[in-house]
């Protein structure tokens, strides 16, 4: 044997010797690193960074191993020993990360969020990030909801709780109607809509479960006005099918606010699908219910679908505040951009001339106008020559017809045909600001 | 007789050592320039160590993964052009083609679809698509207008998804031109299906018949009009000017859909005296165009560089190359291998990842190779800030210092907020007056999105953050954060936790300046 072949075997079984070394040291460290690891995850992370104890996280249940017997363990090795695939592109890298979560999230669910949130949370599939991985908790999610939301709430998991109880919403709602509806106040605003759309969704054709779910989201404790939202929205997916007076009733008969929330979405929606002369709506209430019912309907999609039928209900109610302040002539505005559009006009040039209807015909003539400048003169004609709104249409005419068509011959003749002399002053002043602005 | 030395062998026995000591490198599977220390590790840190221990013994998981490697679906077709099979309109032709047509095309046509379900075989599936095709080629408008007459839209109804594929496969054979005769003698058809025509106009690069699909679409045309002009092939560019009448924005647009070639047209059109003075003014002017030159990664860096400067001279030289770096960085990190992973697991260093990188940004490499290191280093600061110092080791301190300062500010975007916090633990609070004021923007500007995406498990986060300047820069940001505001009074009631006199002072300027925007 040669010298040089003798070293290369004395120095090749040393190496080997370093490799079992360190093998044998290997697991001693993997067994040490793993129970640290126990205790700052029972601890949770945030609160060992920042030196304060959080809510120790739910123990999963008992874990059952996984496909083929694997353990968490086999998955957080599995996991990491992704990084040794050399070269490995960030879709590839992706995919496999997401088919770990996806069997690993189902034997310990813990685990499996604590992997996903050390993974980079900026970008989704092209960078490689966190929006990538947490759809595949999904299936986790909807095996087993309650637990997942346990975990998800205990805090234990940080500021990344938030990946995951959208997701858990996103996923649980069309299998578990009442259960995330029961959480509606522990589920942030920008999801709410997308989760009581859904739950109601699922409940198409089972009236029991429908109840069930108005009920729960009516007494789910969000503010007044979110509820109300959201009541007209689940109504609107699902329909009643009952007679308005059947909503009257449970009107009248409600025994707290959160149950009259859900009679009054109920008979709003009622009216619209039986199409009952809305004249009658508020038949037989006592004076409060009726103001509530016609509140209600000034608050809801009726509004959209007859919204002259539903203004005149409150004129003539004596509710003129309800339609005139400025939240709803807001809606108007709205209104006055669809098909109604010309409607709405026509309506708000016939309003008595009171301070109150002063903003919802200044708002609806300037925005109907600018849209349908070919229009204007037609509706300003049909307004009789001794109504006060005939000046005031014409105003709106001669500043949209200078500011937004630069046809100051009509904008003049607008401003000549004003009749009231303090109206007239008014639109020459806007004329000669028009001027200025353009100098 | 020659006597053993006192030390038997020394140098036999270093080298020896070195080899056992190899080995065990060998074995935890880094180099030593990659060994970091365990001290003053966070929890992410300590979870990673976690990792690389476990890869020691990880026999079992390195089988499930190996398992899971085979379970995977291979790489898209797409990637290898030799074995790819032909996908979409090609292949419904091709399987139209190998399917004989019956005698009578129209009733062999409507018995598949008369036995057609909701839930199909593939093989059904096919076979009903060839029969509408056969129908299709031979007469197509009596096929569109019996599919259009239908009343049910599903399965196989005027908007299905099998009347999609199938319209795709005619018009693939038949032209854009034949397409639009559908159109015109089949509202229905045309309502439902112009948009999904529009890439085959566009494609054809035809102005005459684009002109003839617009004016047809009447006021829709403003709707669809993007979908063809995506497919409007680049070469042709010059010929769209007209039909877009020179509007500088839908030239713009065009050129932005047009990935990395559309920059480069669009400088040449601009050079080439074609367009009147006005359009070639505003086009010169336009934010976006600086913007798609920034973003045009596939022309050298150096002219995208020398062209913004001489679009937009206010601006500074070093900023747009700035901008163009971060750009071109990402874009590189984004593609190929996965190095920002491979350095957080310290699979490689961050000197590699330079390497890496500079080799396929030779452009920036040679002209400005301290700015792309800066950019590359907080890329990785995100990741590993320790190990990505090695990147910045040869710069000037000052350089080296701004590069650190900087990083929450310019990187660090969408990051878990901890990350953020543990980064900015490694700079003094009390340096000058311009760290202070980027460490608080930095707070500032991170507030929107983490409550956007986190929202209260953000503050909640915020709120239990030891004493001291992040924590109170980071509730400034809470108040002052127009987003998303919070409730008056809890707003009052983080500001009562606020001691540092600079941070009251910019609430006040907050406050004030809202006042007076409310007025």
């Amino acid at each position: 044997m040669t010298s040089t072949a003798r070293k290369v075997i004395t120095h090749g079984t040393c190496a080997l010797i370093g490799v079992v070394l360190m093998a044998v040291a290997g697991d001693a460290a993997t067994t040490r690193l793993t129970s640290d690891e126990d205790s700052v995850q029972s601890a949770g992370p945030q609160g060992a960074q920042a030196g304060q104890s959080l809510p120790s996280r739910p123990r999963p249940r008992a874990a059952s191993p996984g496909k083929k017997g694997y353990t968490s363990r086999n998955y957080r090795e599995a996991w990491n020993a992704i990084s040794a695939e050399k070269g490995i592109s960030i879709a590839r890298r992706v995919s496999l990360q997401k088919e770990i979560l996806l069997q690993w999230s189902q034997i310990d669910l813990h685990g499996a969020m604590q992997a996903a949130l050390n993974s980079p949370w900026d970008g989704g599939e092209t960078e490689g990030g966190i929006d990538a991985l947490i759809p595949a908790f999904s299936a986790a999610f909807r095996k087993n909801p309650e637990e997942a939301w346990d975990i998800i709430q205990s805090g234990s998991l940080g500021p990344g709780s938030a990946f995951f109880r959208d997701q858990w919403v996103e996923s649980v709602t069309s299998i578990q109607p009442r259960l995330v509806l029961s959480r509606l106040a522990l589920i942030r605003d920008s999801q709410r809509e997308g989760a009581v759309q859904n739950a109601l969704r699922s409940a198409a054709g089972d009236d029991a479960l429908r109840t069930d779910l108005l009920t729960s989201l009516s007494a789910s404790g969000i503010s007044t006005e979110a509820r109300d939202r959201l009541l007209y929205l689940a109504v609107g997916v699902s329909p009643a099918t009952g007679q308005p007076s059947v909503y009257r009733d449970q009107l009248l008969s409600a025994k707290n606010e959160a149950e009259s929330a859900l009679a009054l979405a109920e008979l709003t929606y009622s009216l619209i699908s039986v199409g009952e002369n809305l004249n009658s709506a508020t038949e037989g209430l006592p004076p409060d219910a009726q103001k509530k019912v016609i509140g209600a309907l000034v608050r809801s999609p009726l509004l959209a679908t007859d919204p002259v039928a539903v203004m005149d209900l409150a004129l003539n109610a004596d509710q003129g505040k309800l339609v005139l302040g400025k939240a709803a002539a807001y809606s108007l505005l709205r209104y006055a951009a669809g098909e109604k559009s010309e409607e709405v006009a026509r309506w708000a040039v016939s309003l008595p001339s009171t301070s109150e209807a002063e903003v919802v015909v200044g708002n609806t003539l300037r925005f109907y106008f600018s849209n349908n400048f070919g229009n204007a003169r037609q509706i300003i004609e049909s307004i009789p020559p001794n109504s006060p709104r005939r000046d005031d249409a014409l105003g709106y005419y001669s500043r949209i017809a200078a500011s937004q068509q630069n046809n100051l011959a009509e904008a003049d003749w607008a401003i000549e045909s004003i009749k009231d002399p303090a109206k007239k002053e008014t639109a020459q002043e806007w004329r000669r600001q028009h001027d200025e602005g353009q100098n | 007789m020659d006597f053993p030395p006192a030390l038997p062998y020394p140098r036999t026995m270093a080298t020896h050592l070195g080899a056992v000591l190899l080995g065990g490198l060998a074995f935890w599977g880094i180099s030593p320039a990659e060994d970091r220390s365990g001290a003053n590790e966070t929890d992410h840190q300590r979870w990673r160590s976690t990792d690389r221990a476990e890869r020691s013994g990880a026999t079992t998981g390195t089988l499930l993964l190996q398992e899971m490697t085979r379970d995977l679906p291979p790489p898209l077709a797409g990637a290898s052009p030799e074995g790819a099979r032909p996908t979409g309109p090609d292949q419904q032709n091709a399987d139209a083609d190998a399917l004989p047509p019956a005698s009578d095309v129209r009733a062999a046509a409507i018995s598949c679809l008369s036995s057609f379900k909701e839930e199909y075989s593939p093989k059904e599936f096919s076979e009903t698509q060839s029969r509408l095709l056969h129908w299709m080629r031979a007469d197509p408008e009596g096929m569109i207008g019996y599919v259009c007459s239908l009343e049910k839209p599903q399965p196989y109804g005027n908007s299905s998804y099998l009347m999609s594929q199938i319209l795709n496969a005619a018009v693939q054979r038949a032209g854009a031109g034949a397409a639009l005769g559908w159109m015109r003698n089949n509202p229905a058809f045309s309502e439902t299906f112009a948009e999904q025509m529009a890439p085959h106009f566009g494609a054809a690069g035809d102005v005459r018949q684009l002109e003839a699909f617009s004016e047809h679409l009447g006021p829709a045309w403003d709707n669809i009009r993007d979908e063809a002009l995506k497919a409007w092939p680049i070469e042709k560019g010059d010929e769209l000017i007209g039909f877009l009448e020179e509007s500088p924005d839908l030239i713009i647009q065009y050129a932005s859909m047009k990935s990395d070639g559309g920059a480069k047209w669009l400088l040449e059109v601009l050079k080439s005296g074609k367009l009147d003075e006005v359009t070639r003014q505003a086009l010169e002017t336009d934010v976006q165009f600086r913007n798609l030159l920034v973003f045009s990664s596939a022309m050298p860096a150096e002219l995208r560089i020398r062209e913004i400067m001489r679009l937009d001279p206010a601006q500074s030289e070093a900023e747009i190359r700035r901008r163009v770096i971060a750009n071109d960085v990402m874009n590189a990190l984004n593609s190929g291998p996965d190095l920002r992973y491979a350095f957080r697991h310290g699979r490689i260093t961050g000197e590699q990842v330079y390497q890496d990188i500079a080799s396929r940004l030779p452009g920036l490499a040679g002209a400005s190779s301290a700015a792309l290191r800066r950019q590359i280093y907080q890329e990785l600061a995100e990741e590993d800030p320790q190990a990505a110092m090695t990147i910045l080791k040869d710069l000037p301190p000052d350089a080296r210092q701004d590069a650190i300062t900087r990083a929450p500010l310019d990187m660090f975007g969408d990051m878990d907020p901890q990350r953020l916090y543990d980064f900015l633990q490694t700079i003094p609070t009390d340096g000058n007056d311009a760290a202070w004021n980027t460490r608080l923007q930095t707070w500032e500007e991170r507030t929107y999105r983490n409550q956007e995406r986190l929202g209260n498990d953000y503050i909640t986060w915020v709120k239990q953050l030891p004493p001291g300047t992040d924590r109170e820069m980071a509730l400034v940001g809470l108040i002052t954060n127009e987003y998303d505001q919070l409730p008056p009074a809890e707003a009052q009631d983080l500001a009562k936790e606020i001691r540092d006199p600079k941070l009251l002072a910019r609430l006040e300027e907050v406050r004030k300046k809202r006042e007076e925007e409310g007025q």
